[in-house]
Protein backbone atom coordinates (compact mmCIF):
# COMPACT_ATOMS: atom_id res chain seq x y z
CA UNK A 1 0.00 0.00 0.00
CA UNK A 2 1.37 3.38 -1.00
CA UNK A 3 -0.50 5.58 1.46
CA UNK A 4 0.10 5.86 5.19
CA UNK A 5 -2.76 4.57 7.37
CA UNK A 6 -2.96 7.93 9.15
CA UNK A 7 -3.75 9.73 5.89
CA UNK A 8 -6.48 7.21 5.00
CA UNK A 9 -7.98 7.44 8.47
CA UNK A 10 -7.98 11.24 8.28
CA UNK A 11 -9.78 11.23 4.91
CA UNK A 12 -12.28 8.67 6.23
CA UNK A 13 -12.84 10.68 9.45
CA UNK A 14 -11.95 7.69 11.58
CA UNK A 15 -9.97 7.76 14.81
CA UNK A 16 -7.82 4.66 15.21
CA UNK A 17 -6.02 3.34 18.26
CA UNK A 18 -2.30 2.59 18.06
CA UNK A 19 -3.06 -1.16 17.95
CA UNK A 20 -5.54 -0.68 15.10
CA UNK A 21 -3.06 1.41 13.10
CA UNK A 22 -0.42 -1.31 13.40
CA UNK A 23 -2.87 -4.13 12.59
CA UNK A 24 -4.40 -2.39 9.56
CA UNK A 25 -1.01 -1.28 8.21
CA UNK A 26 -0.08 -4.97 8.10
CA UNK A 27 -3.38 -6.34 6.76
CA UNK A 28 -4.39 -3.73 4.19
CA UNK A 29 -1.23 -4.20 2.12
CA UNK A 30 -1.80 -7.93 1.64
CA UNK A 31 -5.52 -7.45 0.87
CA UNK A 32 -4.75 -4.80 -1.77
CA UNK A 33 -2.05 -7.04 -3.20
CA UNK A 34 -4.66 -9.79 -3.65
CA UNK A 35 -6.99 -7.29 -5.34
CA UNK A 36 -4.28 -6.33 -7.86
CA UNK A 37 -5.10 -9.55 -9.76
CA UNK A 38 -7.73 -7.29 -11.38
CA UNK A 39 -5.00 -5.73 -13.52
CA UNK A 40 -4.62 -9.08 -15.33
CA UNK A 41 -8.28 -9.27 -16.39
CA UNK A 42 -8.77 -8.94 -20.17
CA UNK A 43 -10.86 -5.75 -19.99
CA UNK A 44 -9.62 -3.97 -23.13
CA UNK A 45 -12.63 -2.40 -24.84
CA UNK A 46 -14.99 -3.50 -22.02
CA UNK A 47 -17.35 -0.87 -20.62
CA UNK A 48 -17.62 -0.53 -16.82
CA UNK A 49 -20.90 -1.90 -15.37
CA UNK A 50 -22.02 0.48 -12.62
CA UNK A 51 -25.11 -1.64 -12.07
CA UNK A 52 -25.73 -5.33 -12.76
CA UNK A 53 -29.03 -4.62 -14.51
CA UNK A 54 -30.05 -2.11 -17.18
CA UNK A 55 -32.05 0.59 -15.41
CA UNK A 56 -34.70 2.64 -17.16
CA UNK A 57 -35.30 6.27 -16.14
CA UNK A 58 -38.36 6.32 -13.87
CA UNK A 59 -40.69 9.19 -13.03
CA UNK A 60 -43.41 9.69 -10.52
CA UNK A 61 -46.21 12.18 -10.28
CA UNK A 62 -45.02 15.59 -9.08
CA UNK A 63 -47.33 15.74 -6.12
CA UNK A 64 -46.50 16.75 -2.56
CA UNK A 65 -46.88 13.99 0.03
CA UNK A 66 -46.48 14.16 3.78
CA UNK A 67 -42.94 13.33 4.96
CA UNK A 68 -41.59 12.84 8.47
CA UNK A 69 -43.02 15.11 11.13
CA UNK A 70 -40.61 17.53 12.76
CA UNK A 71 -40.57 15.64 16.06
CA UNK A 72 -40.08 12.29 14.28
CA UNK A 73 -37.02 13.61 12.50
CA UNK A 74 -35.57 14.78 15.82
CA UNK A 75 -36.65 11.76 17.86
CA UNK A 76 -33.38 9.85 17.46
CA UNK A 77 -30.91 12.54 18.48
CA UNK A 78 -29.78 13.85 21.85
CA UNK A 79 -28.19 16.85 20.13
CA UNK A 80 -31.07 19.26 19.52
CA UNK A 81 -32.08 22.75 20.49
CA UNK A 82 -35.25 24.74 19.76
CA UNK A 83 -36.41 22.26 17.14
CA UNK A 84 -33.08 22.04 15.33
CA UNK A 85 -30.22 19.54 15.27
CA UNK A 86 -27.29 20.87 17.23
CA UNK A 87 -23.85 20.17 15.79
CA UNK A 88 -20.28 20.50 17.05
CA UNK A 89 -18.61 23.90 16.75
CA UNK A 90 -17.23 24.70 13.32
CA UNK A 91 -13.77 25.72 14.56
CA UNK B 1 -50.61 -21.74 16.38
CA UNK B 2 -51.23 -18.32 17.88
CA UNK B 3 -49.21 -15.12 17.84
CA UNK B 4 -48.32 -15.76 21.49
CA UNK B 5 -47.01 -19.28 20.69
CA UNK B 6 -44.64 -17.87 18.08
CA UNK B 7 -43.42 -15.11 20.40
CA UNK B 8 -42.88 -17.56 23.26
CA UNK B 9 -40.96 -20.01 21.09
CA UNK B 10 -38.73 -17.18 19.78
CA UNK B 11 -37.96 -16.06 23.35
CA UNK B 12 -36.96 -19.59 24.33
CA UNK B 13 -34.86 -20.17 21.22
CA UNK B 14 -33.18 -16.81 21.71
CA UNK B 15 -31.94 -17.74 25.19
CA UNK B 16 -30.23 -20.78 23.71
CA UNK B 17 -28.97 -19.55 20.34
CA UNK B 18 -28.96 -15.67 20.33
CA UNK B 19 -30.79 -15.36 17.02
CA UNK B 20 -32.21 -11.91 17.82
CA UNK B 21 -30.66 -8.53 18.63
CA UNK B 22 -34.10 -7.16 19.53
CA UNK B 23 -37.21 -9.18 20.27
CA UNK B 24 -40.49 -7.34 19.81
CA UNK B 25 -43.68 -8.51 21.49
CA UNK B 26 -46.38 -8.43 18.80
CA UNK B 27 -49.89 -9.07 20.11
CA UNK B 28 -51.45 -9.94 16.79
CA UNK B 29 -50.65 -10.85 13.20
CA UNK B 30 -48.29 -13.60 12.06
CA UNK B 31 -44.94 -12.64 13.58
CA UNK B 32 -42.00 -12.66 11.15
CA UNK B 33 -38.30 -12.42 11.98
CA UNK B 34 -36.56 -9.57 10.14
CA UNK B 35 -32.85 -9.03 9.57
CA UNK B 36 -31.68 -6.12 11.69
CA UNK B 37 -30.65 -3.96 8.71
CA UNK B 38 -34.28 -3.54 7.57
CA UNK B 39 -36.04 -0.53 9.13
CA UNK B 40 -39.04 -1.30 11.34
CA UNK B 41 -41.14 1.53 12.70
CA UNK B 42 -40.93 1.74 16.48
CA UNK B 43 -38.50 -1.21 16.78
CA UNK B 44 -34.76 -0.67 17.21
CA UNK B 45 -32.78 -1.22 14.00
CA UNK B 46 -28.99 -1.39 14.35
CA UNK B 47 -27.69 -3.43 11.37
CA UNK B 48 -25.64 -5.26 13.99
CA UNK B 49 -23.61 -2.11 14.67
CA UNK B 50 -22.92 -0.25 17.90
CA UNK B 51 -23.02 3.00 15.95
CA UNK B 52 -26.78 2.53 15.37
CA UNK B 53 -27.51 1.42 18.92
CA UNK B 54 -30.74 2.99 20.12
CA UNK B 55 -31.92 3.97 16.63
CA UNK B 56 -35.69 3.51 16.39
CA UNK B 57 -36.84 4.18 12.82
CA UNK B 58 -39.87 6.48 12.43
CA UNK B 59 -40.89 4.53 9.29
CA UNK B 60 -41.19 1.03 7.85
CA UNK B 61 -39.14 -0.33 4.96
CA UNK B 62 -41.33 -1.09 1.92
CA UNK B 63 -40.99 -4.86 2.51
CA UNK B 64 -42.31 -4.37 6.06
CA UNK B 65 -45.31 -2.24 4.96
CA UNK B 66 -46.15 -4.90 2.37
CA UNK B 67 -45.98 -7.73 4.93
CA UNK B 68 -48.07 -5.76 7.43
CA UNK B 69 -50.71 -5.15 4.76
CA UNK B 70 -51.03 -8.95 4.46
CA UNK B 71 -51.50 -9.53 8.19
CA UNK B 72 -47.91 -10.08 9.31
CA UNK B 73 -46.21 -8.39 12.26
CA UNK B 74 -42.56 -7.98 13.27
CA UNK B 75 -41.35 -10.68 15.67
CA UNK B 76 -37.88 -9.24 16.16
CA UNK B 77 -34.65 -8.19 14.52
CA UNK B 78 -32.19 -10.93 13.74
CA UNK B 79 -28.48 -11.05 14.44
CA UNK B 80 -26.07 -10.24 11.62
CA UNK B 81 -22.49 -9.22 10.94
CA UNK B 82 -22.09 -5.48 11.48
CA UNK B 83 -23.62 -3.83 8.36
CA UNK B 84 -23.41 -7.25 6.65
CA UNK B 85 -19.60 -7.27 6.78
CA UNK B 86 -18.91 -10.97 7.21
CA UNK B 87 -19.57 -14.57 6.24
CA UNK B 88 -20.20 -16.06 9.69
CA UNK B 89 -22.28 -13.52 11.68
CA UNK B 90 -19.32 -13.31 14.04
CA UNK B 91 -18.26 -9.70 13.29
CA UNK B 92 -20.73 -8.26 15.78
CA UNK B 93 -21.70 -8.34 19.45
CA UNK B 94 -24.76 -10.65 19.31
CA UNK B 95 -23.40 -13.83 17.69
CA UNK B 96 -26.01 -16.45 16.74
CA UNK B 97 -25.20 -20.13 17.28
CA UNK B 98 -25.95 -22.87 14.77
CA UNK B 99 -28.91 -24.94 16.00
CA UNK B 100 -27.33 -28.10 14.52
CA UNK B 101 -24.19 -27.57 16.62
CA UNK B 102 -23.89 -24.51 18.88
CA UNK B 103 -20.07 -24.61 18.66
CA UNK B 104 -20.48 -23.65 15.03
CA UNK B 105 -21.64 -20.43 13.39
CA UNK B 106 -24.91 -19.87 11.52
CA UNK B 107 -23.11 -18.31 8.57
CA UNK B 108 -23.55 -14.74 7.54
CA UNK B 109 -24.42 -12.19 7.28
CA UNK B 110 -28.12 -13.13 7.68
CA UNK B 111 -27.18 -15.66 10.37
CA UNK B 112 -29.93 -14.95 12.89
CA UNK B 113 -32.68 -15.30 10.26
CA UNK B 114 -31.30 -18.65 9.02
CA UNK B 115 -30.68 -20.09 12.48
CA UNK B 116 -34.15 -19.10 13.63
CA UNK B 117 -35.87 -20.69 10.61
CA UNK B 118 -33.85 -23.88 11.13
CA UNK B 119 -34.74 -24.08 14.82
CA UNK B 120 -38.36 -22.85 14.86
CA UNK B 121 -41.24 -25.29 14.61
CA UNK B 122 -43.69 -22.51 13.72
CA UNK B 123 -41.97 -20.03 11.41
CA UNK B 124 -42.24 -20.48 7.64
CA UNK B 125 -39.93 -17.66 6.52
CA UNK B 126 -37.81 -14.73 7.68
CA UNK B 127 -36.57 -11.63 5.89
CA UNK B 128 -32.90 -11.62 5.00
CA UNK B 129 -30.60 -9.63 2.72
CA UNK B 130 -27.60 -10.37 0.53
CA UNK B 131 -24.77 -8.27 -0.85
CA UNK B 132 -22.31 -11.03 -1.80
CA UNK B 133 -23.91 -14.23 -0.49
CA UNK B 134 -25.45 -13.26 2.85
CA UNK B 135 -28.67 -15.22 2.24
CA UNK B 136 -27.21 -18.34 0.62
CA UNK B 137 -24.29 -18.84 3.03
CA UNK B 138 -26.35 -19.00 6.24
CA UNK B 139 -29.13 -20.96 4.50
CA UNK B 140 -26.56 -23.61 3.49
CA UNK B 141 -24.90 -23.70 6.93
CA UNK B 142 -28.24 -24.03 8.74
CA UNK B 143 -29.92 -26.47 6.32
CA UNK B 144 -32.75 -24.20 5.17
CA UNK B 145 -33.85 -22.56 1.91
CA UNK B 146 -32.35 -19.19 0.94
CA UNK B 147 -33.84 -17.15 -1.90
CA UNK B 148 -32.02 -14.11 -3.30
CA UNK B 149 -33.99 -12.37 -6.06
CA UNK B 150 -32.73 -10.62 -9.16
CA UNK B 151 -31.21 -7.22 -8.27
CA UNK B 152 -34.04 -4.69 -8.27
CA UNK B 153 -36.90 -7.16 -7.95
CA UNK B 154 -37.50 -6.20 -4.30
CA UNK B 155 -37.42 -2.62 -3.02
CA UNK B 156 -34.43 -1.54 -0.94
CA UNK B 157 -36.31 1.41 0.56
CA UNK B 158 -35.66 1.28 4.31
CA UNK B 159 -32.66 -1.03 4.02
CA UNK B 160 -29.54 0.12 5.85
CA UNK B 161 -27.32 0.28 2.77
CA UNK B 162 -24.10 -1.69 2.50
CA UNK B 163 -23.42 -1.50 -1.26
CA UNK B 164 -26.23 -0.04 -3.35
CA UNK B 165 -25.40 -1.79 -6.62
CA UNK B 166 -25.26 -5.18 -4.88
CA UNK B 167 -27.81 -5.20 -2.02
CA UNK B 168 -30.89 -7.40 -2.40
CA UNK B 169 -33.57 -8.10 0.19
CA UNK B 170 -34.69 -11.75 0.04
CA UNK B 171 -36.02 -14.59 2.11
CA UNK B 172 -34.85 -17.50 4.23
CA UNK B 173 -37.54 -20.19 4.47
CA UNK B 174 -38.39 -23.74 5.46
CA UNK B 175 -39.35 -24.73 1.90
CA UNK B 176 -39.08 -23.28 -1.57
CA UNK B 177 -42.86 -22.80 -1.56
CA UNK B 178 -42.64 -20.74 1.65
CA UNK B 179 -39.96 -18.56 0.06
CA UNK B 180 -42.11 -18.10 -3.06
CA UNK B 181 -45.10 -17.04 -0.98
CA UNK B 182 -43.03 -14.42 0.81
CA UNK B 183 -41.61 -13.19 -2.50
CA UNK B 184 -45.17 -12.88 -3.78
CA UNK B 185 -45.79 -10.31 -1.05
CA UNK B 186 -42.57 -8.29 -1.04
CA UNK B 187 -41.50 -8.13 -4.72
CA UNK B 188 -42.44 -5.55 -7.35
CA UNK B 189 -41.91 -1.90 -8.23
CA UNK B 190 -41.72 0.79 -5.56
CA UNK B 191 -41.67 4.52 -6.17
CA UNK B 192 -39.34 4.94 -3.19
CA UNK B 193 -36.54 2.96 -4.90
CA UNK B 194 -35.69 3.89 -8.48
CA UNK B 195 -33.57 0.75 -8.90
CA UNK B 196 -36.57 -1.42 -8.06
CA UNK B 197 -37.95 -1.93 -11.54
CA UNK B 198 -38.72 -5.66 -11.48
CA UNK B 199 -42.15 -7.20 -11.86
CA UNK B 200 -44.21 -8.50 -8.95
CA UNK B 201 -43.51 -12.16 -8.21
CA UNK B 202 -46.02 -14.75 -9.41
CA UNK B 203 -45.99 -18.14 -7.72
CA UNK B 204 -45.33 -20.42 -10.69
CA UNK B 205 -47.04 -23.66 -11.70
CA UNK B 206 -45.16 -26.95 -11.50
CA UNK B 207 -42.11 -27.26 -13.76
CA UNK B 208 -43.27 -28.63 -17.11
CA UNK B 209 -39.93 -29.14 -18.89
CA UNK B 210 -36.71 -31.03 -18.34
CA UNK B 211 -33.96 -28.62 -17.38
CA UNK B 212 -30.39 -28.40 -18.57
CA UNK B 213 -28.09 -27.70 -15.62
CA UNK B 214 -24.72 -26.06 -16.25
CA UNK B 215 -21.86 -26.62 -13.81
CA UNK B 216 -19.03 -24.05 -14.12
CA UNK B 217 -15.80 -25.99 -14.31
CA UNK B 218 -13.81 -23.05 -12.90
CA UNK B 219 -15.93 -23.13 -9.72
CA UNK B 220 -15.38 -26.82 -9.08
CA UNK B 221 -11.65 -26.18 -9.45
CA UNK B 222 -11.79 -23.98 -6.30
CA UNK B 223 -10.83 -25.36 -2.90
CA UNK B 224 -13.93 -27.30 -1.83
CA UNK B 225 -14.22 -29.65 1.18
CA UNK B 226 -14.26 -33.18 -0.38
CA UNK B 227 -17.27 -34.16 1.75
CA UNK B 228 -19.20 -31.12 0.52
CA UNK B 229 -18.20 -32.05 -3.02
CA UNK B 230 -19.51 -35.59 -2.45
CA UNK B 231 -22.94 -34.23 -1.49
CA UNK B 232 -22.92 -31.93 -4.52
CA UNK B 233 -22.11 -34.82 -6.88
CA UNK B 234 -24.96 -36.80 -5.32
CA UNK B 235 -27.28 -33.82 -5.89
CA UNK B 236 -26.33 -33.78 -9.58
CA UNK B 237 -27.19 -37.49 -9.78
CA UNK B 238 -30.56 -36.61 -8.25
CA UNK B 239 -31.04 -33.98 -11.00
CA UNK B 240 -30.28 -36.59 -13.66
CA UNK B 241 -32.90 -38.89 -12.12
CA UNK B 242 -35.42 -36.11 -12.75
CA UNK B 243 -34.56 -36.39 -16.42
CA UNK B 244 -32.48 -33.22 -16.38
CA UNK B 245 -29.30 -32.89 -18.40
CA UNK B 246 -26.11 -31.94 -16.55
CA UNK B 247 -23.25 -30.37 -18.50
CA UNK B 248 -20.08 -28.36 -18.01
CA UNK B 249 -20.15 -24.62 -18.64
CA UNK B 250 -17.38 -22.04 -18.39
CA UNK B 251 -17.18 -18.75 -16.48
CA UNK B 252 -13.66 -17.65 -17.47
CA UNK B 253 -13.67 -14.45 -15.34
CA UNK B 254 -14.15 -16.48 -12.12
CA UNK B 255 -10.59 -15.77 -10.97
CA UNK B 256 -11.23 -12.02 -10.95
CA UNK B 257 -14.78 -12.04 -9.56
CA UNK B 258 -13.93 -12.19 -5.85
CA UNK B 259 -11.56 -9.20 -6.01
CA UNK B 260 -13.94 -7.24 -8.26
CA UNK B 261 -16.79 -7.91 -5.84
CA UNK B 262 -14.81 -6.79 -2.79
CA UNK B 263 -13.47 -3.65 -4.45
CA UNK B 264 -16.97 -2.55 -5.53
CA UNK B 265 -18.56 -3.54 -2.21
CA UNK B 266 -15.91 -1.75 -0.13
CA UNK B 267 -15.97 1.37 -2.30
CA UNK B 268 -19.75 1.64 -1.97
CA UNK B 269 -19.69 0.73 1.74
CA UNK B 270 -17.15 3.42 2.60
CA UNK B 271 -19.38 6.09 1.04
CA UNK B 272 -22.56 4.70 2.63
CA UNK B 273 -20.96 4.64 6.06
CA UNK B 274 -19.92 8.29 5.78
CA UNK B 275 -23.33 9.32 7.12
CA UNK B 276 -22.79 7.76 10.56
CA UNK B 277 -21.39 10.58 12.62
CA UNK B 278 -23.35 10.73 15.88
CA UNK B 279 -25.42 13.74 14.97
CA UNK B 280 -28.94 12.85 13.83
CA UNK B 281 -29.30 9.29 15.13
CA UNK B 282 -27.43 6.39 16.66
CA UNK B 283 -24.68 6.25 19.26
CA UNK B 284 -22.95 9.51 20.09
CA UNK B 285 -20.76 11.41 22.55
CA UNK B 286 -21.20 14.75 24.31
CA UNK B 287 -20.87 17.80 22.07
CA UNK B 288 -18.98 19.64 24.78
CA UNK B 289 -15.34 18.61 24.71
CA UNK B 290 -15.86 16.65 21.47
CA UNK B 291 -13.90 19.22 19.46
CA UNK B 292 -14.80 20.72 16.08
CA UNK B 293 -16.79 18.95 13.33
CA UNK B 294 -13.97 16.77 12.04
CA UNK B 295 -12.69 15.85 15.50
CA UNK B 296 -16.20 15.06 16.75
CA UNK B 297 -17.15 12.87 13.79
CA UNK B 298 -13.79 11.05 13.79
CA UNK B 299 -14.13 10.36 17.51
CA UNK B 300 -17.70 9.02 17.26
CA UNK B 301 -16.79 6.81 14.29
CA UNK B 302 -13.59 5.58 15.93
CA UNK B 303 -15.46 4.68 19.09
CA UNK B 304 -18.54 2.94 17.69
CA UNK B 305 -17.54 1.22 14.42
CA UNK B 306 -16.28 -2.36 14.85
CA UNK B 307 -12.94 -3.56 13.55
CA UNK B 308 -14.20 -5.07 10.27
CA UNK B 309 -16.22 -1.93 9.50
CA UNK B 310 -13.09 0.18 10.02
CA UNK B 311 -11.04 -2.12 7.81
CA UNK B 312 -13.64 -1.86 5.05
CA UNK B 313 -13.95 1.92 5.34
CA UNK B 314 -10.17 2.30 4.99
CA UNK B 315 -9.96 -0.12 2.05
CA UNK B 316 -12.99 1.44 0.36
CA UNK B 317 -11.47 4.90 0.79
CA UNK B 318 -8.19 3.73 -0.72
CA UNK B 319 -9.67 2.11 -3.85
CA UNK B 320 -11.58 5.33 -4.63
CA UNK B 321 -8.61 7.68 -4.17
CA UNK B 322 -7.15 9.61 -7.08
CA UNK B 323 -4.26 7.57 -8.41
CA UNK B 324 -5.74 4.20 -7.45
CA UNK B 325 -9.34 4.59 -8.59
CA UNK B 326 -8.81 3.34 -12.15
CA UNK B 327 -6.60 0.48 -11.06
CA UNK B 328 -9.08 -0.88 -8.52
CA UNK B 329 -12.61 0.54 -8.72
CA UNK B 330 -12.70 1.26 -12.46
CA UNK B 331 -11.18 -2.10 -13.30
CA UNK B 332 -13.59 -3.93 -10.95
CA UNK B 333 -16.58 -2.40 -12.77
CA UNK B 334 -15.18 -3.66 -16.06
CA UNK B 335 -14.71 -7.13 -14.60
CA UNK B 336 -18.38 -7.06 -13.58
CA UNK B 337 -19.22 -6.54 -17.27
CA UNK B 338 -16.92 -9.44 -18.23
CA UNK B 339 -18.75 -11.63 -15.74
CA UNK B 340 -22.15 -10.54 -17.09
CA UNK B 341 -20.92 -11.51 -20.57
CA UNK B 342 -19.68 -14.89 -19.30
CA UNK B 343 -23.03 -15.67 -17.67
CA UNK B 344 -24.96 -14.60 -20.79
CA UNK B 345 -22.85 -17.00 -22.83
CA UNK B 346 -23.20 -19.85 -20.32
CA UNK B 347 -26.99 -19.44 -20.17
CA UNK B 348 -27.19 -19.87 -23.95
CA UNK B 349 -26.34 -23.53 -23.26
CA UNK B 350 -28.25 -24.19 -20.03
CA UNK B 351 -31.35 -23.13 -18.07
CA UNK B 352 -29.80 -23.00 -14.63
CA UNK B 353 -26.30 -23.05 -13.18
CA UNK B 354 -25.59 -25.31 -10.21
CA UNK B 355 -22.71 -25.44 -7.72
CA UNK B 356 -22.13 -26.12 -4.05
CA UNK B 357 -23.42 -23.04 -2.17
CA UNK B 358 -20.39 -22.85 0.14
CA UNK B 359 -17.04 -24.65 -0.15
CA UNK B 360 -17.17 -25.73 3.51
CA UNK B 361 -19.65 -26.68 6.24
CA UNK B 362 -20.37 -24.18 9.02
CA UNK B 363 -17.02 -23.63 10.78
CA UNK B 364 -16.59 -23.61 14.57
CA UNK B 365 -16.09 -20.29 16.31
CA UNK B 366 -12.56 -21.43 17.22
CA UNK B 367 -11.72 -21.96 13.54
CA UNK B 368 -13.23 -18.60 12.58
CA UNK B 369 -11.01 -16.81 15.10
CA UNK B 370 -7.93 -18.18 13.31
CA UNK B 371 -8.89 -16.81 9.87
CA UNK B 372 -7.24 -13.70 8.42
CA UNK B 373 -9.61 -11.15 6.81
CA UNK B 374 -8.45 -12.31 3.36
CA UNK B 375 -9.15 -15.95 4.22
CA UNK B 376 -12.66 -14.99 5.36
CA UNK B 377 -13.25 -13.02 2.13
CA UNK B 378 -12.19 -16.11 0.12
CA UNK B 379 -15.06 -18.12 1.67
CA UNK B 380 -17.40 -16.11 -0.59
CA UNK B 381 -15.79 -17.38 -3.82
CA UNK B 382 -18.82 -19.45 -4.88
CA UNK B 383 -21.56 -16.99 -3.85
CA UNK B 384 -19.98 -13.79 -5.17
CA UNK B 385 -20.35 -14.28 -8.97
CA UNK B 386 -24.18 -14.48 -8.95
CA UNK B 387 -24.35 -11.51 -6.57
CA UNK B 388 -21.96 -9.37 -8.59
CA UNK B 389 -24.03 -10.07 -11.72
CA UNK B 390 -27.40 -9.43 -10.00
CA UNK B 391 -28.63 -12.95 -10.84
CA UNK B 392 -31.36 -14.62 -8.77
CA UNK B 393 -30.13 -17.59 -6.79
CA UNK B 394 -31.51 -20.25 -4.51
CA UNK B 395 -29.76 -22.38 -1.91
CA UNK B 396 -31.51 -25.63 -0.98
CA UNK B 397 -30.38 -28.28 1.50
CA UNK B 398 -28.58 -31.25 -0.10
CA UNK B 399 -27.49 -33.81 2.43
CA UNK B 400 -24.98 -33.55 5.23
CA UNK B 401 -21.21 -33.62 5.61
CA UNK B 402 -19.67 -34.43 9.01
CA UNK B 403 -23.19 -34.22 10.41
CA UNK B 404 -23.72 -30.62 9.23
CA UNK B 405 -26.03 -29.38 6.43
CA UNK B 406 -24.70 -28.73 2.93
CA UNK B 407 -26.28 -26.34 0.41
CA UNK B 408 -26.91 -26.77 -3.31
CA UNK B 409 -26.91 -23.52 -5.28
CA UNK B 410 -29.16 -22.90 -8.27
CA UNK B 411 -28.57 -19.69 -10.25
CA UNK B 412 -30.88 -18.40 -13.01
CA UNK B 413 -30.66 -15.60 -15.58
CA UNK B 414 -31.85 -12.14 -14.46
CA UNK B 415 -35.63 -11.94 -14.08
CA UNK B 416 -36.08 -15.74 -14.07
CA UNK B 417 -36.72 -15.90 -10.32
CA UNK B 418 -39.83 -18.02 -10.86
CA UNK B 419 -37.82 -20.67 -12.74
CA UNK B 420 -35.64 -21.07 -9.64
CA UNK B 421 -38.73 -21.80 -7.57
CA UNK B 422 -39.87 -24.39 -10.10
CA UNK B 423 -36.42 -26.01 -10.16
CA UNK B 424 -36.13 -26.01 -6.37
CA UNK B 425 -39.55 -27.58 -5.92
CA UNK B 426 -38.90 -30.20 -8.60
CA UNK B 427 -35.63 -31.02 -6.83
CA UNK B 428 -37.67 -31.66 -3.71
CA UNK B 429 -36.85 -28.70 -1.45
Amino acid sequence: MNEPIDKLARIARLNLTKEERELFAKQLGSILEAFSILAKAPTKGVEPALHPVALQPVRREDKAKPGLKHEQALANTQHKEEGFFKGPKVK
Amino acid sequence: MSTADIVQEAQELNKKFSFFITLADPKDGIPVAVKDNICTQGIQTTAGSKILQGYVPPFDATVISRLKAKGYSVLGKTAMDEFGFGTFSANTSVIPKNPHDPKRCCGGSSGGSAGYIAASKHARFALAQSTGGSISAPAAFCGVVGFTPTYGRVSRYGLVDYANSLDKIGVIAKTVRDAAEAMGIIAGKDEHDETCQGEPFTIPAKLAKKLTIGVPKEWLAQKIDPEVRKQFDAALEQCKKLGWTVKDVSIPSTDYALSAYYVIALAEASTNLAKYCGLRYGATIQLEGGGDYTAFFSKVRGEFFGQEAKRRILLGTYVRMAGYRDKYYGQALKVRQLLLNDFAKAFRGCDIIAAPTMPIIAPTFDDIAKLSPLEEYAMDTLTVPANLAGLPHLSVPCGRAKGMPVGLHFIAPQGKDELLVQAGEAYGA
